[in-house]
Parts: structure tokens; sequence; C-alpha cells
């Protein structure tokens, strides 16, 4: 009932999370120009304000350094979805190529593409990006970077198993027989019909890849001063939480719902993709 | 036959029933059964927490956090006592020394009946050992022996230091690095026993386990020669490794712990209140400063160092990160040192000034990048640096926050490739002199073991061995010299000093025997017990 409710075409279950994360963007993006503490997003440092609990004056409070919480926070979005995409588009951009030849040409070049993805998903979830990051030095890029490398086979797996699936339909057969290339019927036929499975999954994973990269940044990997992150606000107030705990509730609570509202949308766009057939 | 079916369902109910009731009652006999140990402590045992471990554990080498362990684990000939006003000797393993007129002849007595941890005797024999095994290592704070030519035997409870220039040796005794008293027999000791944890001396503990970053266990030494006659002394002390000072605040709070260390200052007036838990600050030597990388582009221009040092605004730090815990730096020894004297004037706050200085130096850079490192378990460091952050980027500077352990910076910042440009840094001294500021942190050292400034000077060399040789007999002209190099470090700007600290001691109010001895960063577990 609940998701079969439609506004502007969109299924309910994704247009409320939708709205969230383009608020977010939006705020994200005019909050230098409309908070009075725009300063604080370049680092400026207030000691004389600091550890100051939710008020009118502060909506979320100060941290140890008296830089406004709400400012920061907002901000910080800016950063952390801009992770969360870079992660999935790069993931993409790897996994997706390797995974539709694999799936097309089988034989030895499967073989050899589906063992270095075994490779990669040997390791546990968020060793591979920490070793990597740790190799390549702690910044946002780099996060961007070791997240991707880690979570790319599993978009090879989806490409390859449609790609299995969608060659031996008749359209892709007739398209053969016309003397279409291998190149032409991946680009024509089998990529746009492999993507809805794709942008489900690096939906729900754009949300994954923030907690991952906070998680990076609150160890010291990711992001540093003067950055602002959900992870680093975290890891810089982790001293103060228990007397001042509006330090890490508010980032914590904005990625908890940035990630709920990726799961949500991924959620939404299986079912109006009709991946599962449910309403078939 | 349908009725048989029915009764055998209904037994089969009825028993699943039976196990399902039977088993609901032992689990909530088990729950209730069970008792909470997480708050029950080991009888008798003193948990100490701190923030990071020990790194070597040979006494003839460690310079760093071994101070706790080692300190109650070896003794030293004598110590000094600079609790009152004015610092007095008291005898350790020396019941007592005299000096020879001209300053060159230092002979002490030794306390006899005492006996090393692994069974040895103490003896004349074992101090000569120490001094030359010591100075041989050229490790740690081996430097102090460096004025010590010979040590005579003169029989096996008196020994003669033979020195080359006059030095004050009771000094050099006390010393809380470098002078610890240990077993000849440390010689059979593999290097990997040393490595994995090593205890040969008379102190009132020793070691019973370590676990790498986890925990120190002491256990008290029956034969130790003060004997046990402190009522609830304790015969066990845990030292506890947690990196996370929120942890460390919840186990005092919660007495899981009788002593935390590093506690951020801000957050001392929360602790105030808590039952059970007591905030007193001591006396102490120690001090808070940044050593700026002479070696390394863009600090190693002059213009550069002494514009960050004119955009570090000290009185804001001072004021709202240490609170009461500090007091302003008058230079780069604590006021309260002995000899110690200020340089003319410290490089103030001043942001217009810093960008003149910047503009005056010659980069290739318009907006050159510095690195600074910091402990990342101490919340001042870290506020400290959003605040140099922010002004430096007022003149046109970008700083590279990289926080880290203290073992990991400061290896990094041992070798210029991986140096910082800035590294915070406290220093407590080995032994009570200026000196051992001026020596340990600014003196030439090929390679570098705490000159990170990787700094060199041979002016200001020769004037430390000045100073030095002056303290015996002339303290005067060597405050004078302690003044004029400071003067020159200024000039040089190696160093940024932000705060004198005392000491906030936080730990459970049934403890009683804490007294604060500014000479020795460390807690003497010996001196304490549990009230009540």
């Amino acid at each position: 009932m609940f998701s079969s409710i439609n506004i502007f075409g969109l299924k309910r279950s994704i247009f409320l999370p939708g709205l969230f994360i383009f608020a977010l963007i939006v705020a994200s993006l005019l909050i230098p120009g409309l908070s009075p503490y725009s300063e604080d997003i370049r680092g400026a440092v207030h000691f004389e304000e600091s550890n100051l609990s939710p008020s009118f004056s502060h909506y979320f409070g100060t941290d140890a350094a008296g830089r406004d919480i709400f400012t920061l926070t907002v901000r910080a979005a800016l950063t952390s979805l801009g992770i969360g995409f870079g992660v999935v588009i790069l993931a993409m951009f790897i996994g997706t190529p390797l995974g539709l030849i694999a799936g097309m040409k089988g034989k030895w070049i499967d073989e050899i593409i589906m063992r270095i993805v075994d490779g990669f998903l040997a390791f546990p979830p968020l060793v591979l990006p920490l070793i990597i990051t740790s190799a390549l030095g702690p910044s946002i890029n780099n996060i961007v970077i070791g997240i991707a490398i880690s979570w790319f086979p599993w978009y090879v797996r989806i490409a390859r198993s449609q790609a299995i699936v969608l060659k031996n339909q008749d359209y892709v057969l007739a398209s053969r027989s016309f003397g279409g290339s291998s190149t032409h019927i991946i680009l024509k036929h089998i990529l746009p019909n492999s993507l809805p499975p794709i942008i489900v999954q690096a939906s729900i994973d754009a949300g994954y890849a923030i907690l991952v990269a906070a998680g990076l940044s609150f160890i010291g990997l990711g992001a540093h001063p003067p950055q602002v992150e959900w992870g680093l606000m975290i890891t810089q107030a982790r001293a103060h939480f228990l007397d001042q705990w509006w330090t890490v509730t508010f980032p914590g609570l904005f990625i908890f719902m940035t990630v709920i509202s990726f799961n949500l949308i991924g959620d939404g766009l299986r079912e109006t993709l009709n991946l599962n057939n449910r309403e078939e | 036959m349908l009725k048989i079916y029915s009764i055998s369902c209904q037994r089969i109910a009825f028993i699943k029933c039976l196990f399902r009731t039977l088993f609901t009652a032992m689990f909530v006999i088990l729950i209730s059964c069970s008792k909470d140990h997480r708050n029950e402590r080991e009888p008798n045992t003193f948990v100490f927490v701190t923030y990071d471990d020990v790194k070597d554990w040979d006494p003839g080498t460690a310079f760093s956090l071994e101070v706790l362990p080692l300190s109650n684990m070896y003794e030293l000939l004598l110590w000094y006592d600079a609790t009152g006003d004015d610092p007095v000797f008291i005898p350790g393993l020396a019941t007592s020394y005299k000096q020879s007129p001209d300053g060159l002849q230092w002979t002490f007595q030794l306390r006899k009946k005492v006996k090393f941890h692994d069974g040895e005797d103490f003896n004349a024999e074992a101090v000569k050992f120490v001094v030359e095994r010591n100075k041989s290592l050229g490790r740690g704070a081996s430097y102090i022996w460096n004025v010590v030519r010979d040590v005579r035997i003169d029989n096996s409870h008196q020994v003669t230091f033979i020195l080359n220039e006059p030095a004050p040796l009771d000094r050099i005794v006390s010393s809380q690095y470098g002078a610890w008293m240990y077993s000849p027999k440390i010689t059979d000791i593999p290097e990997d026993s040393l490595r994995n944890g090593y205890d040969g001396g008379t102190g009132p503990y020793r070691l019973k386990k370590w676990i790498r970053n986890g925990e120190i266990r002491l256990e008290k030494f029956d034969e130790y020669w003060r004997g046990w006659t402190l009522q609830n002394a304790f015969s066990n002390v845990n030292i506890r490794v947690v990196s996370e000072a929120s942890t460390r605040i919840q186990m005092i709070k919660n007495n899981q712990a009788d002593y935390v260390t590093q506690i951020p200052i801000q957050l001392l007036s929360s602790l105030q209140d808590v039952k059970d838990v007591k905030v007193e600050i001591l006396p102490g030597w120690v001090n808070h400063f940044y050593l700026l990388n002479t070696k390394k582009y863009p600090t190693n221009d002059i213009n550069v160092r002494r514009a960050i040092a004119a955009a570090f605004d000290r009185e804001s730090i001072l004021r709202y990160v240490y609170k009461d815990v500090a007091t302003r730096p008058v230079g780069f020894i604590p006021a309260t040192v002995p000899l110690a004297s200020s340089p003319d004037s410290l490089i103030e706050f001043d942001l217009n000034y810093a960008k003149h200085l910047l503009n005056k130096a010659d980069l290739p850079d318009e907006s050159p990048e510095i690195i600074f490192s910091y402990v990342a378990t101490s919340e001042e460091y870290h506020l400290t640096s959003l605040m140099l952050l922010d002004n430096l980027r007022k003149i046109g500077i970008n700083m590279r926050i990289q926080p880290g352990l203290w073992s990991a910076i400061w290896e990094k910042a041992k070798y210029i490739d991986t140096a910082p440009n800035i590294i915070s840094m406290a220093w407590w001294p080995a032994y009570a002199s200026p000196s051992d500021w001026l020596y340990g942190l600014y003196y030439t050292q090929n390679p570098p073991l705490f000159n990170l400034a990787h700094y060199s000077n041979p002016v200001m060399d020769s004037l430390i061995a000045e100073a030095w040789k002056n303290e015996a007999f002339h303290p005067k002209n060597a405050q004078n010299i302690y003044k004029e190099i400071q003067n020159i470090l200024i000039e040089d700007c190696v160093a940024i000093p932000v705060a004198d600290l005392q000491i906030w001691a936080v730990y459970n109010s049934k403890i009683h025997g804490i007294r604060g001895n500014p000479a020795y960063n460390t807690l003497l577990f010996y001196n304490l017990a549990r009230s009540g």
C-alpha cells in the first residue's frame, strides 16, 4: 500500500529519501552563503564559544574549538555524498565492462577475470580499503579509490550474470545474425539491459560507501582538517562525547539518515524496475 | 488409528512444551546466578591507566614513557626531592656521599644488604658496571655520564666517581633516566628477552607480565630492602594502555581504574563532582612546545619559522585549552626549575607581523604547505593544531595536520624525508637542570634523538657545555649562559614554547599517598595505599 503511492511518477519509498538527499545537497551547497558561521567551514576557531549546547544561535551546539556544528554537519554532506557517488561511479566503471566482457566472451577470459574477482572478494570488507588507503596515504581521493577497488568485484558479478542471460536472448541472437560485432552487441543491447540491477546495487552501495568512508576518517585515514566530513567530525569530538553529546550525535544522525535513505532508494528502484517481479 | 495419531501428537506437543519450559527455567536460573564481574577488581591491586606503552625495557637506554614502570622497578643512588622550596637529595641506594674540594671526585657509600630481583647483590661492582655499560651503549640518556672519566671501586660498598671536569654529580646520579641501577647479569640476557620485557632492578616492584600495547603487571618484591610496612600497600600493580581518553574517563568513573593520565584538560571540571574521583593539580616540570624543523622546506627559511611563531596565539590556547593547569612560559625551560632563566622576550602573536615575515621569506610557492604532526592522544595538541591551521590560513600558509601515536611520529620525525615541519613535544627532565632541555632538544645530534628540529649551531653547543660546567661551582654564571642560549634559540626560532604544565592527577579518592615531585614524571606505587 505504502509503496504503491506515486508522487510525480516516483514511488513514495523513493521520493521521500530522494528528497532528503536532494535537500542535503542543496543545503550543503548553500550553507556557506547562508550560515553566519561560514568561516568555520574554512577552519576558523572560536575557543571562547567552545562546547556550547544546542540553542537558537547554534542549532546543533558548538564543538571544543567553538565551531558551529550545524554549519559543519550540513557542509560535510557535500564531502560525504561526494565520496558515496565517487565510489559507486568508479566501482561501476571498473566492474561493469569487466563483467560484460567475462559474460560475453566466456571460456578462459571469463575464468581469468572471475578468479581475479574472487581474489578481491577473499578480503574481509573493511580490510582492503584500509590497506589501500594506508598505502596511498590519508586523503578523501584515496578513500574513494580504496573503497572502489575493493567493491568493484560485485559489479563484475552482476554485469557478468546479466550478460550470460542476455546474450542468448532472441534480439541479441538476431543482431548477431545480422553481422553485429561484439562491441556493438555489448554497447547497444547487453549494457542497456544490464543497467537496472547495477543501478540498484549502486544506490545501496552509495550509503555504505559513506559509512565505510566515515569509519576510515574516524581512524585517521580519510579527511583531515580543514576538510569537513562526518567521520572526521566524530573522531575529533570523541574525547568529549560523554559530556557534550551533541558533538557526535548530529554528524552520526546524518550518517544514519543518509545511509537509510540510499537503502530505501535502492529498494524502491528494485521494485520500480521490477527486478524481483513482485508486482507482476 | 486416527486416535493413536492424535494422542502421539499431543504427547509430542507436551514434551516440546516441557523442554521449552525447562530450558527457559534453566536460562533464568543461570542468568540470576551469574555475577557482574565488570566492576570486580583483583584484591590489593592498583590499576593505573595510561595512553601508550613501553618501547624499551633496557634500563640503560629507555628514555620515554618507560619512566612509569621502570621507576618502580629500579632505584637510583640518590633521589632529588623538589617538593619543598629548597630541593634536597634523599638517600637511595647510596647512604651518603661527599665531593672533593675541586669537585672532580665524588665518593658514595652504598647501601648494604640490597638484592636485585634476580638474586644478585647490589654492590660497588654493579655501580661501575651500570655506568660503563650505559656509556658504551651511547643511547637514551647515556649522555648524563659523559663527564665521568672513571668509576673507582674503593671497597665492596664504596665507589668514587672521577670526573673530567667539575659537574653536579649528585644531580646526575638522581636522574630519572639513565641512572637506574640494574643487575650486571643483564649481559646474560638475550636481546629478544630484553625486547619482550626485562627486569633486573632493586625496586619495590618487579615485572610479572607484559602484554604488548595492553597491560604491564607488576608484583611486589618481597625482599625489598625498605620492607613492606605500609598498611594496605599494593601487592600488585596493573598498568593498562588505553588510547581513548573517553574510555579512560569511563574507567575512573566506574571504579575500573585507580589513576588515569592524559584526561583532556577541558573535561577536568566535569570530573570534579564525580563520586570517588579526585582531581588534584600537582607541581610539575613538564612543558609543552612545538619544534620547527630547521632543515625541511619551507621551515628551513628562518622567516617562515618566525612567521609561524608570530601566528601562534599562545594566550588563547593558555586561556581556553590549558586553563588552570598551565602557566605562561617565560622561556624554553619551566620557570620553577633550579637555575632556570628566561630569554629577553618571546615572539608574540601578531598576524600582521607574521604576514610581513612571510613576505620577506624567499619562497618559490605562493601558498607553501607545511606539515604539523602531533600526539593524537592529547586533546590539547589537537585544539592547538586547529588554532594554528586557522591563523596560518589567514597569512597564506596551508597546513596539513598529521596526528599519530607518539612512537610513530617520533620515528618519522627523525628523518628529514619523513619529518614534519612542526612537531608537538612535551618534555620532562632526566635531571634537574636547564641543560637537560637544552642538551636533549637543541644540541647537535646526528642522527637526532629528540632534536627533532634538526637544529645545529656549534656556538650554542659550546655554550651548553660551558653552562653545565659552571653549574656546580658558579651557578650564577650558568644561569646567565642559559639566558644567552635561549636568546639564540629565539633568534633562530627553533621552537615555540606554549605552556609550563602542572600535573593533573585524576585518581580514586580512596587512594592516599599521592605526592607530586616535579623532578620525576612518575608515580611511585610503593607509597600508595587504599583506605577503607
